[in-house]
C-alpha cells in the first residue's frame, strides 16, 4: 500500500515537475516567433531584440525540460510496469509519433538559436521558428491524447481476459480527445503569456525604468494572455461537457454536487463538509452547472451519491478546480483591464499598483496550469485506465518506493534551485539596457531624431 | 527477415546512433574538464563548444525514440526490464539530471565555475558506466523470481566480472570515439593546436579500448558460453570486419592524415561490432526470460508503429542533414565566422 501511495506521489511530483518546463517549451516558441514577425514586419529591432533575449532564457528551460522529461518516459516504466505493458500494446503509437515531433523541434531549435543573422533575408530566418512550434505543440498534443485514452480508453475490446479488434487510430481519436487537445495547448500558451507578462511587469518595477522596449513587451504578453485565456476557458467549458458524458462522478466531485439535482446550481469557492456532506460560505449560480454541462438550464446533473463508494473520486479536487478556473478568470479579467488602459491612453497600465497585479498573474497561471493537471489525474481516482486498470493492478511489485521519493524530490529541489540562480544571474548581467545591441539601436534611432535619445 | 527481427533491427538504429552521439557528447563534456585542467589553448574549449550546442538535444532524443520503440514494438519489455531496472534505472536518471542541467548551464548560461565544469564531466563518464550495465544484465543470470515477481540481484552484477569488463569498454570507448570525432571537427575549423591534442588523447585510448573490447569475449564465454560461440562462430567476420576498420583508423591517426575518413571507419568499427554483438544475443531482449517473438506487440499495432517508423525517417535524416550541413560543413559556422549571438 505504502509503495502504491509513493509510486503515486513520486509519478504526480515528476510530471508537476516536468509540465511546468514543458508549458513553457509549448509557449515560448509561439511568443518569440511572434515577436520576431512582428520586428521584421514593422523594421522595429526593439522586437527582434526581445525574440532574442527571450530565445536565451527559453533555451536553458527547454534543456530542463527535455532532461525531466527523460525522466518520466524512464520512471513510468519503472513504476508502472503493467500499465505501460498494456499501453504498449494499445497506444504506443503517439509515443512513437511523439518521439519524431521531438527530433523535429531539436534539430529546429539548434539551428533557429545558432543562426540569427546568418540569412540576408530575415524571413528565413523566422521561418525556422515554424518547425520549432509545429514539434512542441505537437509533442504536446501526441502526450495529452495517451492522457485522454486513460480517461476515455477506446480502440479495444477485452474478451475472456484477451485483448481484441485493436485500433490504435481508435485509441488515439478517444472520446476525451478534441477537448483534452484543445484545452492543454490553449492553456499552455495562456500560461506562458502570465510567465512572460510576468516577467516583463518585474523588470520594469525593479529597474524604475518605462522604456518603450519593456512597454511593447507587455502590450505583446497582455494581448496574447487575453486571447489565449478566452480560448483556454471556452475550451475549458468544452472539457466540462466531455465530463458530464463521460466521467460524471469527476463532473460531480469537482463541483462538489452530493445529491443528484435538476436545474443544477454553478458553486463558487465553498468549503466542504464531508461527514454532513454540506457546503460553507460558498456562492451559487443558479441553474449554471446544469446549463454548462448539457447546455440545458433544467438538465438533470448527477452527484456523488449516484456512484458506488468505490469508484468516487475525492470530493477536494473541488478545490483544485476553484483555483484553476480562478486562475483564468484573473488573467482575463486583468489582460482586459490593462488593453483597456492602453486603448483609452490612460496612465494606469504603468502604474506601480498594475504592475505588481501582472507580477502576481505570473505565479497565478501556473498554480492554476498545475491545479487543472492534479485535478483530472486525482480525479481519475480509482482508475488508471478509467474503467479497464485500476492503480493497485499498474504499480510495480517493487518496495522501498519512499525512498525514491525522498532522493528524486532532493534532487528536483537541486535543480529547481540551481536553476534559478544560473537564470537570475545570466539575465542580471545583461540587464537591456547595457545589452550592445539595444544600445545600438539606441544610437541608431538617437542619430535620426536628431540627437534626442535615452 | 521476420516482423520482429525488422523491428529490432530499426530499434537498433536509434541505439547506434545514440551510442555514437552519446559517446561524442560525453566524452566531449570530460575533455572540455581536462582541457581547463591541464591549461591546454582555449581554441580546445572552442571547438568543442561550438560543436556541442546545436547537437546536445538531438542526441537525447535518439535515447528516448529508442526507449518509447522498445515498449511499442515490445510491450512485455516494458513490465520486465521496469520492474527489475528500478534501481539502475533510477541512479542512471539521477545521473542524466545532472548531465543535462549542468550541461545547459555551461552551454547556455555560460556558467564557467571549475565544480560546475567538474560535474557535467564526472557525470558524462558515470553515465556510460551505469547505462552500459544494461548490457550485462540481458545475458542472464541476474534476475530471479521470488514469490512471482521478478528481482535483479544488484549485488551479483556488482560482483560480476562481466559488468566490470562492460564498463570498462564503455568507459575507453567514450574516450576515443569522442576524440576521434573532435579531431576531425578541429580539423575542419583549421584549428591545428586542438587537432593535435585530439589525435594525441584518441592515440592514447584506442588501443586499450580495443582491447577492454576483446577482452569482454572472456567473461562472456564464462557467463554464457552459447552467446560466446555463436559470437565467435557465426558473426567473427563481422568482429574481423571491426577489428580491421579499427587497424586503418588507427594508422591513419599515427599518420595525422584524413580525419573524415578516420572518423568514418571508427563508425563502421563499433557498428560492426554492435551488429556482431546484438545478432548473437538474438532472440533474447534479457536472456531467458525475455525473447522477441513471444514479447511482440500485437500485428495491428506493428503495422502501425512500423508505418510511423519508416514515415519518421523520411522526416528525421533530411532533417539531421540540414543541421550537419549547416553546423558541420559550413565552413563559416565551423571556423566561429559565422556571427552567433
Ligand atoms: C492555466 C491554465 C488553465 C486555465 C486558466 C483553465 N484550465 Fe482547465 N485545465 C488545465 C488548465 C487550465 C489543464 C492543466 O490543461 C487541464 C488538466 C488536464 C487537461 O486536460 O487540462 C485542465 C483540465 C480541465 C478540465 C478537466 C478535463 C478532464 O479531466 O478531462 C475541465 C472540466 C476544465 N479544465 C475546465 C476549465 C474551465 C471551465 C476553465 C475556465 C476558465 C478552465 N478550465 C481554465
Ligand atoms: C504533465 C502534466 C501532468 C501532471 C502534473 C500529472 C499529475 C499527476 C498526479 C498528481 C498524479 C497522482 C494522482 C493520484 O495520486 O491520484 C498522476 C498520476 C499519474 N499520471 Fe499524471 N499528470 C500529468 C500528465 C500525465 C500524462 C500525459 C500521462 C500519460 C501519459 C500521465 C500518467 C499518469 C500515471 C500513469 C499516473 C499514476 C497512476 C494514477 O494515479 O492514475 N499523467 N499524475
Ligand atoms: C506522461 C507524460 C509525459 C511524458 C512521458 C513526457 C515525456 C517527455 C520527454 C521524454 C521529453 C524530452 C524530449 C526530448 O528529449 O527532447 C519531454 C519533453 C517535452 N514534453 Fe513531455 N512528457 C509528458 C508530459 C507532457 C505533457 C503533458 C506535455 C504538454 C503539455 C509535455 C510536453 C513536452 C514538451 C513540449 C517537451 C519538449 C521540451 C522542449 O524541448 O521544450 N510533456 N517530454
Amino acid at each position: 500500500m505504502i509503495d502504491l501511495l509513493f509510486s503515486r506521489i513520486l509519478t504526480g511530483t515528476t510530471l508537476g515537475f516536468h509540465i511546468f518546463f514543458a508549458t513553457l517549451g509549448v509557449g515560448i516558441p509561439v511568443l518569440i516567433s511572434l515577436a520576431e514577425f512582428i520586428g521584421i514586419r514593422k523594421r522595429d529591432p526593439e522586437y527582434l531584440l526581445l525574440a532574442k533575449r527571450w530565445a536565451k532564457g527559453f533555451v536553458i528551460l527547454v534543456a530542463v525540460g527535455v532532461v525531466t522529461g527523460t525522466t518520466i518516459g524512464f520512471q513510468l516504466n519503472l513504476l508502472w510496469p503493467n500499465f505501460m505493458q498494456l499501453a504498449g500494446e494499445l497506444i504506443s503509437l503517439p509515443f512513437m509519433m511523439e518521439a519524431f515531433a521531438f527530433f523535429l523541434e531539436a534539430i529546429f531549435l539548434g539551428i533557429y538559436l545558432y543562426t540569427w543573422g546568418r540569412f540576408r533575408n530575415p524571413w528565413v530566418h523566422w521561418a525556422f521558428s515554424l518547425p520549432v512550434i509545429i514539434g512542441s505543440s505537437m509533442s504536446a498534443a501526441l502526450i495529452t491524447t495517451v492522457n485522454a485514452f486513460m480517461n476515455a480508453p477506446a480502440g479495444f475490446r477485452i474478451e475472456a481476459g484477451k485483448l481484441v479488434d485493436i485500433d490504435p487510430l481508435a485509441a488515439i481519436f478517444n472520446p476525451a480527445t478534441p477537448s483534452k487537445v484543445f484545452h492543454v495547448l490553449t492553456s499552455a500558451y495562456f500560461t506562458t503569456a502570465c510567465a512572460l507578462v510576468a516577467l516583463t511587469a518585474f523588470y520594469i518595477l525593479i529597474r524604475k525604468k518605462r522604456i518603450p522596449y519593456f512597454k511593447k513587451a507587455l502590450t505583446l504578453t497582455m494581448s496574447f494572455a487575453l486571447v489565449t485565456g478566452i480560448l483556454t476557458a471556452v475550451a475549458g467549458d468544452v472539457s466540462a461537457k466531455y465530463m458530464a458524458a463521460y466521467n460524471p462522478e469527476k463532473l460531480a466531485a469537482a463541483e462538489a454536487l452530493f445529491e443528484t439535482t435538476e436545474g443544477a446550481p454553478l458553486l463558487v469557492g465553498g468549503l466542504i463538509d464531508q461527514e454532513s456532506q454540506e457546503i460553507h460560505y460558498k456562492i451559487e449560480l443558479p441553474k449554471l452547472l446544469s446549463f454548462l454541462s448539457f447546455g440545458d438550464f433544467n438538465a438533470e446533473v448527477r452527484g456523488l451519491n449516484a456512484f458506488p463508494k468505490e469508484v468516487q473520486p475525492p470530493v477536494e479536487i473541488h478545490y483544485l478546480f476553484q483555483v484553476m478556473v480562478g486562475a483564468g478568470t484573473f488573467g482575463i479579467l486583468l489582460s482586459l483591464l490593462y488593453l483597456f488602459g492602453i486603448w483609452r491612453k490612460k496612465h494606469f497600465p504603468q502604474s506601480k499598483w498594475m504592475l505588481a497585479l501582472a507580477v502576481l498573474l505570473g505565479p497565478i497561471g501556473i498554480v492554476g496550469m498545475e491545479c487543472g493537471w492534479i485535478f483530472t489525474e486525482i480525479g481519475r481516482k480509482p482508475w488508471i485506465i478509467y474503467g479497464v486498470m485500476k492503480m493497485e493492478d499498474a504499480v510495480t511489485s517493487m518496495t522501498g518506493i519512499r525512498e525514491y521519493f525522498f532522493l528524486f524530490v532532493l534532487v528536483y529541489l537541486l535543480i529547481a534551485i540551481i536553476t534559478s540562480i544560473v537564470m537570475i544571474r545570466f539575465f542580471r548581467k545583461r540587464p537591456v539596457d547595457l545589452d550592445p545591441e539595444y544600445q545600438a539601436i539606441r544610437a541608431h534611432e538617437g542619430a535620426h531624431e536628431g540627437g534626442i535619445s535615452q | 527477415m521476420s516482423g520482429p527481427e525488422l523491428s529490432i533491427s530499426l530499434l537498433w538504429l536509434f541505439l547506434f546512433s545514440y551510442i555514437i552521439l552519446a559517446s561524442i557528447e560525453f566524452g566531449a563534456g570530460f575533455l572540455l574538464f581536462w582541457a581547463r585542467w591541464r591549461k591546454w589553448s582555449r581554441e580546445v574549449e572552442e571547438v568543442i563548444e561550438r560543436y556541442l550546442s546545436p547537437f546536445w538535444e538531438v542526441t537525447n532524443v535518439f535515447l528516448i525514440a529508442f526507449v518509447v520503440g522498445l515498449v511499442g514494438f515490445f510491450p512485455q519489455s516494458a513490465y520486465v526490464y521496469g520492474t527489475i531496472l528500478l534501481l539502475p534505472g533510477s541512479i542512471a536518471l539521477i545521473l542524466l539530471i545532472i548531465k543535462g542541467t549542468f550541461f545547459a548551464y555551461f552551454h547556455y548560461a555560460k556558467v564557467r565555475k571549475p565544480l560546475p565544469t567538474f560535474l557535467q564531466a564526472i557525470t558524462g563518464l558515470l553515465l556510460p558506466m551505469v547505462l552500459v550495465s544494461i548490457i550485462p544484465v540481458s545475458e542472464g543470470g541476474f534476475v530471479t523470481e521470488e514469490g512471482g515477481r521478478l528481482v535483479l540481484l544488484f549485488g551479483e552484477v556488482l560482483k560480476s566480472p562481466l559488468q566490470w569488463s562492460f564498463v570498462l569498454f564503455a568507459l575507453l570507448s567514450v574516450l576515443f570515439v569522442s576524440a576521434v570525432f573532435l579531431h576531425f571537427y578541429a580539423s575542419r575549423a583549421g584549428s591545428e593546436s586542438a587537432q593535435a591534442k585530439f589525435r594525441q588523447v584518441a592515440l592514447n585510448t584506442g588501443l586499450p579500448a580495443l582491447g577492454a573490447g576483446a577482452f569482454l569475449l572472456l567473461p562472456l564465454a564464462d557467463h554464457r558460453p552459447e552467446h560466446f560461440l555463436t559470437l565467435a562462430t557465426e558473426y567473427s567476420w563481422l568482429l574481423l570486419l571491426s577489428g580491421f576498420l579499427f587497424v586503418n583508423a588507427y594508422m591513419f591517426l599515427q599518420r595525422g592524415k584524413w580525419p573524415g575518413i578516420t572518423f568514418v571507419l571508427v563508425i563502421g568499427q563499433y557498428a560492426a561490432a554492435v551488429a556482431a554483438y546484438g545478432y548473437s544475443h538474438m532472440p533474447y531482449l534479457l536472456y531467458p526470460l525475455l525473447n522477441i517473438n513471444d514479447a511482440y506487440v500485437n500485428q495491428t499495432m506493428a503495422k502501425f508503429l512500423t508505418w510511423t517508423l519508416g514515415l519518421g525517417y523520411l522526416v528525421l535524416i533530411p532533417g539531421l542533414l540540414f543541421l550537419a550541413w549547416l553546423f558541420l560543413f559550413s565552413d563559416s559556422y565551423v571556423k566561429g565566422k559565422a556571427r552567433n549571438s
